[in-house]
């Protein structure tokens, strides 16, 4: 009986870990399924507004790629990439635009100033009303990362944290898209 | 025992409706950290 | 099928009912989302349309200033004293899908006074990872994290990871080494249900912890006229979970008991 359950239950391991490698290796679909805010469409405009308070259109921004990173002060993943980003952001600024926007609540909007100058990030930083965001982007998640080339076209989503050499590969590709 | 706990959940909730952290809990939950729930 | 099962389905689809969700992976994003349902239901399940209580209590200590839980603190003491385990077994989707697999026709194991022991466990899994490790990450790194929902949830991970990884391909690229271990853990939470009556409610989950301690208290739920009672212990016998006596705190309210009282001394609690 107990050399039964035992095959039994290797045989399911098996069949688990053989659905599971099938499973993830599947799928060679890279667009988000969310309507307009996909590769090669052009980036949906929203509102941004700088730390200081200026509000400024994500259209006026075009003419160079943009890194567009959406992150929050909550969310522990986006807070690890940052330092990577801050440490890229010199070589990179003058080939690509960063833009990273806070989803945070718009009464946090100190608690997201004082978290940068904490922190002593230098890129820019805006912040965005959420629900604006959830809407034109569809993001479900965060840290999510648009590369958007000089046109004003999608290139690339990224969902998820990255590592800073992924970060650096991402940003060579921004500085070299088209 | 039951009385002061029904008293602390009416305590605490209309302190945190005040607070409105219903909003904090609709933020997270409509826009999730995806490794804060295993996905990364 | 019985009233509980036919409760504890339509609470499954109530909780999870964004059904478009399933289909195009996407989360809801309403406003219902600022309620928690009582039972462990992960808000980043697409289908889900409140909140998680034990994700949203932790997401309190993530973010650059800790905020007492007040509002999620709130309703967690409201449904214990409402509902206590009553949620456990007529409102939890996660403890209907542990349910399902118990049926599976194999040997069983039985609870013993190993599984009793076992049941102490939730406590200090719950004060680890949903108070000790959050504001530890807190103190450290300024930022707290949801160390139960990120390490250890199978609920979170079947019910919300595996449909939005699914469906979402750019979700994929970035599994890596925690996904696989949350996996693990999901199928092996799986395997031993098909063996163990309902073992992450006994063993693991911090809001059935937390529920237990309001079973006497509750408003709804299970009691024994203890006039009736003849001490026979016929309810302890059928009983599938760790309970020494009707409605303690390992009482899932399921009502099993109540059928074989020989003097229906066991009954729910009417208003």
């Amino acid at each position: 009986m107990i050399k039964k359950i035992i095959l039994g239950i290797t045989i399911f391991i098996l069949l688990a870990a053989g659905g599971l490698y099938y499973w993830l290796g599947m799928g060679h679909k890279t667009t988000l399924n969310n309507g307009d805010a996909t590769r090669d469409n052009p980036a949906p405009q929203i509102m941004l507004t700088e730390l200081n308070g200026n509000p400024i259109e994500l259209s006026s921004l075009k003419g160079k790629p943009v890194f567009m990173n959406f992150w929050a002060t909550w969310c522990p993943p986006c807070v690890a990439e940052m330092p990577f980003i801050n440490e890229l952001y010199p070589e990179y600024k003058d080939k690509v635009q960063f833009v990273m926007v806070s989803v945070d609540d718009s009464k946090d909007k100190n608690k997201v100033v004082k978290f940068i100058a904490d922190k002593g990030f230098t890129f820019p930083v805006y912040t965005a009303e959420q629900a604006d965001i959830a809407k034109a982007y569809n993001i479900q998640g965060i840290p999510t990362t648009y590369i958007i080339n000089a046109k004003g076209n999608i290139k690339k989503v990224h969902v998820g944290g990255m590592t800073k050499s992924e970060l650096k590969e991402l940003l060579d590709k921004a500085a070299n898209s088209k | 025992m039951k009385k002061a706990l029904w008293f602390l959940a009416i305590v605490f909730l209309v302190s945190g409706l005040y607070q409105k952290d219903y909003i904090a809990v609709l933020q997270k939950a409509a826009i999730i950290c995806l490794e804060c729930v295993g996905i990364g | 099928m019985d009233k509980r099962r036919i409760v504890q389905f339509l609470t499954a689809f109530i909780y999870n009912g964004n059904l478009p969700g399933f289909v195009n992976g996407r989360i809801w994003q309403g406003n219902s989302k600022q309620l928690c349902v009582p039972g462990l239901n992960c808000y980043s399940c697409p289908g889900a349309l409140g909140a998680c209580p034990i994700g949203s209590l932790q997401s309190f200590v993530s973010g650059v200033g800790l905020r007492f839980p007040f509002y999620v603190l709130g309703l967690l003491i409201l449904f214990g004293l409402l509902l206590g385990r009553l949620v456990c077994g007529w409102f939890c989707p996660f403890g209907l899908i542990q349910e399902l697999l118990y049926k599976i026709p194999t040997p069983k194991i039985h609870k013993n006074t190993l599984t009793l022991k076992l049941t102490y466990l939730k406590y200090p899994i719950g004060i680890l990872f949903i108070i000790i490790i959050p504001l530890a990450f807190f103190a450290w790194e300024g930022v707290g994290i949801p160390a139960f929902c990120k390490f250890i949830c199978p609920a979170g991970t079947l019910e919300a990871a595996i449909p939005l990884i699914t469906l979402n391909a750019d979700l994929r690229s970035s599994l890596g080494l925690l996904f696989g271990w949350k996996f693990l853990l999901m199928l092996f939470t799986i395997l031993i249900s098909i063996f163990i009556y309902r073992p992450f409610c006994r063993f693991i989950c911090p809001l059935g912890a937390w529920y237990g301690i309001y079973n006497k208290l509750s408003l709804f739920g299970i009691q024994v006229d203890k006039v009736k009672c003849n001490g026979c212990n016929h309810c302890i016998k059928v009983c599938k979970m760790d309970c020494q006596e009707v409605a303690d705190r390992e009482c899932i309210n399921c009502g099993e008991c109540l059928k074989v009282c020989p003097t229906k001394a066991i009954s729910f609690k009417k208003l």
